[in-house]
């Protein structure tokens, strides 16, 4: 249908029509159908919903399937009756029509006026006018044309075009178009004088079925002048009079909803409804409704049929029946005026309705990824607390779906399980059209032929419902950094450090999806298929985290420069999950190696002062972000360490020690907080290791036997560890270091009674991993070593032995300390309350 | 569509949408469309006072366009993931 959400637009058209002889007037007249009156032409609300849904070119007119509407009551529960009742006229047929007559004949006069909007924003007109719309369209062409006879006949019946004359002759000039003389409105009619067989007027009744649908949307539009018109009725009252001449049925076998699904069910008590609500006029019109749709209750027409011979006269009944029909017509947009700005709970489902139809997407994984996996995470959860759920993802066809998101299942209300299924065929059509369409319309080929072929302009708007056709194989160099040659090159920039981690975040995201798709395990190809995909992915990561350069070919090496910021520390958890665990190893290796050119290592903390007050801002920034480098490095990467090492033999943790040893101080490193991890996990494991030789329950080899030489190796290695490290033992305690930063007055307040209890137990907390170090070291150590290191330790462990029993430490505080140092002593089999 | 899909997360949560017009609507988030229009179901105003008409309002519908903040607990959002999925959308963009 043409014009403006269904308003015919065409002006001249109409103009020629007029000229023509005023037939436009009576097809309207006739045709009008209250629903489609107040409907405001299921056009516009067609566009409105092919738009939400896609039905664009590829589907043709009525492409979306819509059918069972009989079953709307069920999906949108049966409220739908009490406010939305007021709206839906065309439940009503025989009060629609006569009301529409009228309607109809005056609106011919005036001109559009689309006010009557909100009513078709009801999901029942929305529905109901649907069907209406495609014969609309099928028919649409046939217009001008049919009307002639049958309105020139039908208005035989009314006699009235002069009726209509006179009484709308004096609505505002403004809005009024001029009308027609009568005599020319009826070129083709009978002489006036003619009376028609009851007969003869039903067959004119029916024929006149299909034009006076089509003549639907013009008529539409007059519905608001009514009120101007009413005011001028109200002076000419004269006794009503019952007469609906009209027969509804015709016309309402074009639109299939309104037949038996509502003369069955709602239909009844809808009509109570309204009768109730117009009492005055439940006596008439309804009458001829309920029965069998006589053509023409008999008195009136007695009195009706003389009139034919002088039809330029208005009769007073004629008079009186419009004005009946405009009252009845003020009072419904009255009643139904006080629910104009509100949405009844059928909008709202209709509003629910597009939203869901929003809902899917070509690949749930992607334009849907964050509530998809944020579901995905839920429900495992959830499972794991023993809470069973529905599904996330209603899938469509192939990697199409519907993204549902949180994990309540039918969260929809009444929008239930029926809804979402009619739903997602229809989303299969469309995707499966779209697929289609695509394949014809690809302009691949052309691309870079005229230059860049841009996506999205007033011409070819990007489409909305676009389907991925391939993935354009990546054919940029595995690394551009690899490219250069020469054994020492600079550092990356930041610049460069951040590419690379965009980079290794996209091929980990694909890398997880490629997991997350693993075919069924049934299917042996497709998986031989997917394991080969996955470990190609496997391998550019590898490539892309630059493991393999040589160790000294920059300082940081590339790959220490990746893990320094803290997105590449979130990265690498991740990241360990793919690796295999020779990879993983080597991995490790190279980060043990390159320990020392870590930032948080490099650039750990400095020690805190007692007076923030003497920093400057920019110390103070810079302070609080190597704190937090540190806290997201023990919070990332060191459990990831932590597992690799669990799963190293001795052999290798001693060649880890070996190379830490080798390649840096170790004192050094062991004075920041990752250091200290690093060490503390490297010994537990060696421990653990000599202890116990089959330590693994999960791997439960009988003897895994610690060989001699790797124990031989370890204890040198450790050695030479523990007599690198002990000299500066003391200085691995945060609150040595401090006390011995501090300066000035900060020197008395450090460590002194004067710091907080919250920040003094921040500080044993950090002393606490040192003292676990030790412990380890302690655990580990051979009998005269651990006689060297109490000795390294004696003042350490006094002062914090009498701290904890000072009057002014928080008792808190001091359990803390003593929790502390007997980690220490209670490996060498001590306690600190023997220490007097 | 990456909001759109972070919104559909938070379904059934409590959240607190600020307009434009400094109204501010606490309730239970019952639906969003990709306009982020927003169903909020058991509503309640933060200064009843101040806007008294809405005392007996108990549900609404929100144009998207009208809203100003959207606040919502912390934990109800993972930002690690919402950081991947605003990579792949930018991705997608691209493409």
């Amino acid at each position: 249908m043409s014009g403006f959400f269904g308003f015919d637009t065409s002006l001249p058209e109409r103009g020629g029509q007029r000229g023509g002889g005023g037939q436009q007037q009576f097809s309207g007249f006739q045709a009008s159908n209250v629903d489609e009156t107040f409907a405001l032409g299921g056009a516009g609300e067609e566009e409105d919903l092919a738009v939400y849904t896609w039905g664009e070119g590829g589907m043709g007119g009525g492409g979306l399937l819509e059918g069972g509407d009989e079953l709307n009551d069920e999906t949108f529960g049966d409220d739908l009756g009490e406010i939305s009742n007021n709206f839906q006229f065309s439940s009503q047929p025989a009060p629609a029509s006569t009301a529409k007559g009228k309607i109809a004949s005056t609106q011919s006069r005036y001109k559009p006026k689309p006010v009557s909007d909100p009513f078709a924003f009801s999901e029942d007109d929305f529905y109901s006018s649907r069907p209406t719309k495609k014969t609309t369209t099928a028919k649409a062409p046939s217009r001008p044309k049919p009307p002639t006879a049958q309105s020139g006949s039908v208005e035989n019946l009314w006699n009235k075009p002069a009726v209509s004359s006179p009484a709308w002759g004096t609505a505002p000039s403004s809005m009024t178009k001029p009308t027609p003389p009568p005599s020319a409105s009826y070129p083709s009619q009978p002489p006036p004088g003619h009376i028609k067989s009851l007969e003869e007027i039903e067959a004119e009744m029916a024929q006149m079925a299909i034009p006076s649908t089509s003549a639907a949307a013009p008529t539409q539009q007059k519905v608001l002048s009514l009120e101007e018109i009413e005011k001028q009725m109200v002076e000419q009252i004269e006794p009503p009079r019952q007469a609906t001449p009209q027969q509804p049925a015709p016309p309402r076998e074009a639109t299939p909803t309104q037949v038996p699904g509502l003369a069955g069910s709602g239909y009844a008590s809808q009509q109570a409804l309204l009768d109730s609500m117009f009492p005055e006029l439940g006596k008439g019109p309804s009458s001829a409704l309920g029965g069998s749709t006589p053509a023409f209750p008999p008195g009136p027409r007695q009195e009706g049929q003389p009139q034919p011979p002088h039809p330029p006269q208005p009769s007073p009944e004629e008079l009186a029946r419009m004005e009946e029909l405009h009252k009845r017509i003020t009072s419904k947009i009255q009643s139904m005026a006080k629910y104009n700005n509100l949405m009844g709970s059928s909008d709202k489902d209709f509003i629910t309705r597009i939203q869901l139809s929003q809902l899917a997407t070509a690949d749930p994984y992607t334009s849907d990824f964050y509530a998809q996996v944020f579901s995905a995470l839920k429900r495992r959860r959830m499972i794991a607390e023993g809470q069973g759920d529905g599904p996330t993802v209603v899938q469509v066809g192939a990697g199409m779906g519907l993204g549902v998101g949180g994990p309540v299942g039918n969260r929809f209300g009444k929008m239930g399980q029926n809804t979402m299924t009619k739903l997602s065929t229809q989303v299969k059509k469309l995707v499966e059209n779209r697929a289609q369409h695509q394949k014809v319309t690809n302009t691949a080929a052309l691309q870079g032929a005229l230059g860049r072929v841009t996506r999205g302009n007033a011409a070819a708007p990007r489409p909305v419902l676009a389907i991925p056709t391939s993935n354009k194989p990546e054919n940029r160099p595995a690394s551009q950094l690899n490219q250069q040659t020469g054994i020492h090159r600079a550092a990356l920039t930041k610049k460069q450090v951040m590419f690379a981690l965009e980079e290794l975040y996209d091929a980990i995201l694909e890398l997880e999806q490629m997991r997350r798709e693993a075919p069924p395990p049934t299917a042996m190809e497709e998986i031989e298929i997917w394991h080969a995909k996955c470990q190609a992915k496997v391998d550019i990561i590898w490539r892309r985290l630059m493991v393999m350069e040589p160790l000294d070919i920059s300082n940081p090496h590339p790959f220490i420069s990746l893990i320094n910021p803290i997105k590449g520390q979130k990265l690498f958890p991740r990241l360990l999950r793919h690796l295999p665990h020779t990879q993983s190893i080597t991995l490790l290796s190279l980060l043990i190696a390159t320990y020392t050119q870590l930032d948080v290592v490099s650039r750990a903390p400095p020690p805190p002062v007692a007076d923030a007050s003497l920093l400057t801002k920019a110390d103070r920034l810079d302070r609080a972000k190597r704190e937090a480098e540190t806290d997201n490095f023990l919070q990332f990467v060191i459990p990831g360490v932590d597992m690799i090492i669990n799963r190293c033999g001795l052999g290798l943790v001693a060649g880890m020690l070996a190379i830490s040893a080798q390649r840096s101080e170790v004192w050094r490193v062991a004075a920041t907080r990752p250091g200290v991890a690093l060490y503390t996990a490297l010994l537990s494991k060696a421990q653990s290791l000599i202890r116990s030789p089959t330590p693994d329950p999960m791997n439960p080899q009988p003897n895994q036997q610690v060989d001699p030489a790797e124990l031989e190796q370890w204890s040198k290695t450790f050695t030479y560890f523990l007599h690198v490290l002990l000299p500066h033992l003391n200085d691995l305690f945060p609150s040595s270091v401090a006390q011995k930063a501090a300066f000035g007055p900060g020197a008395y307040l450090i460590g002194g009674d004067a710091v907080s209890d919250r920040e003094g137990q921040e500080m044993e907390r950090r002393e606490a991993e040192v003292w676990g170090f030790v412990a380890v070291l302690a655990v580990n150590a051979a009998e005269e070593d651990q006689t060297n290191l109490v000795a390294a330790l004696r003042e350490k462990i006094l002062h914090t032995v009498q701290s904890s029993r000072h009057p002014n430490v928080s008792p808190a505080r001091a359990e803390m300390k003593l929790r502390n140092v007997n980690m220490f002593l209670n490996g060498l089999g001590l306690d600190a309350s023997m220490i007097e | 569509m990456l909001i759109f899909s972070f919104f559909k997360t938070l379904t059934d949560q409590v959240i607190t949408v600020e307009l434009k017009n400094d109204l501010s609507i606490t309730g239970t988030l019952k639906s969003v469309d990709q306009f982020l229009n927003i169903r909020l179901d058991g509503i309640s105003v933060e200064d009843p006072e101040r806007h008294p008409h809405m005392l007996a309002v108990k549900n609404c519908f929100i144009r998207g366009s009208v809203v100003r903040y959207v606040r919502m607990a912390a934990r109800s959002v993972d930002t690690t993931l919402l950081e991947d999925a605003t990579r792949r959308e930018a991705k997608e963009a691209k493409k």
